[in-house]
């Protein structure tokens, strides 16, 4: 399942949202101690919902489903970190899943 | 024999010039300490009238400098004591938590990632718009002060 995640990673913490440009980078990051404590909610470029396993030293991060059941909530999630991350200029409702995704990617998360 | 009350510094020294006869001191030492226990646990009226008697036989000099040795011994424990949960700190980078929303790395982690792997801080700054949410940018997951986020204004971001 995991293979396929299709990058970029999405990770929102209730008002705090990461993007990483891979899965590993993810990984890297994010601590399990949050993990354990469901701190995270994470989607795929497609808003297909992650699962995250708090494994050490590092979390693992699979797909929880199939079917991108999420994507509107991924696309309000983009919304609110693009107008954090001072793109308001746009007007970001107007854009494709995949666009937002793509606008995303100039503010991820080493 | 040597006097070599456990936890006195000297002990490693003596332990490493006269092996035999330390251990045979401490032998003899632990061996005193567990009678005072159990004649104080015997008879404790009898045994404060012991140590005021005592008191009064090695005199008040040397019984400041009894009571200094055994307030040594005692901070050589605690000391000791903390020594294996500083090196577990250390091998596998722990985090201590200090409420809900903030942790400290003082050790950094080992998981790998190039900022978190140095001595570091979390914090979740709650949004006083939004409670129960973060900042944007300033959430638990965070190595501060050495991630840098797009939301950032200012340098003093980093140390919310």
């Amino acid at each position: 399942m995991r293979h396929m995640i299709e990058p970029p990673v999405i990770i929102d913490e209730t008002g705090d949202t990461d993007v990483f440009e891979t899965v590993e980078s993810a990984e890297l990051y994010l601590e399990a101690i949050d993990v354990e404590d469901n701190r995270f909610i994470g989607f795929d470029s497609r808003g297909r919902l992650l699962r995250l396993l708090p494994t050490t030293p590092r979390i693992t991060i699979e797909l929880a489903e199939l079917v991108p059941n999420h994507s509107e909530q991924l696309r309000a999630v983009l919304i609110k970190f693009l107008n954090a991350c001072g793109c308001a200029e746009l007007d970001l409702s107007d854009l494709t899943l995949q666009q937002l995704v793509q606008k995303s990617l100039a503010f991820t998360t080493k | 024999m040597w006097e070599c009350a456990i936890g006195t510094i000297t002990l490693p020294v003596r332990i490493a010039i006269h092996p035999v006869d330390t251990v045979r001191g401490i032998g003899a030492d632990l061996g005193m300490r567990a009678k005072t226990f159990v004649d104080i646990a015997a008879d404790p009226s009898g045994a404060k009238e012991a140590i005021t008697d005592a008191l009064f036989v090695v005199g008040p000099n040397n019984s400041i400098a009894i009571i200094g040795d055994a307030g040594g011994q005692v901070i050589f424990y605690k000391v000791a004591s903390f020594i294996p949960t500083v090196i577990n700190g250390i091998r596998y980078g722990r985090e201590f938590k200090l409420g809900k929303n903030c942790r400290v790395a003082p050790y950094g982690n080992r998981a790998g990632h190039p900022t978190g792997r140095f001595p570091h801080y979390h914090r979740s700054v709650p949004d006083p718009k939004r409670p129960g949410d973060s900042l944007p940018g300033q959430g638990i997951k965070r190595h501060r002060p050495w991630d840098t986020k797009p939301n950032d204004k200012s340098f003093w971001d980093r140390f919310e």
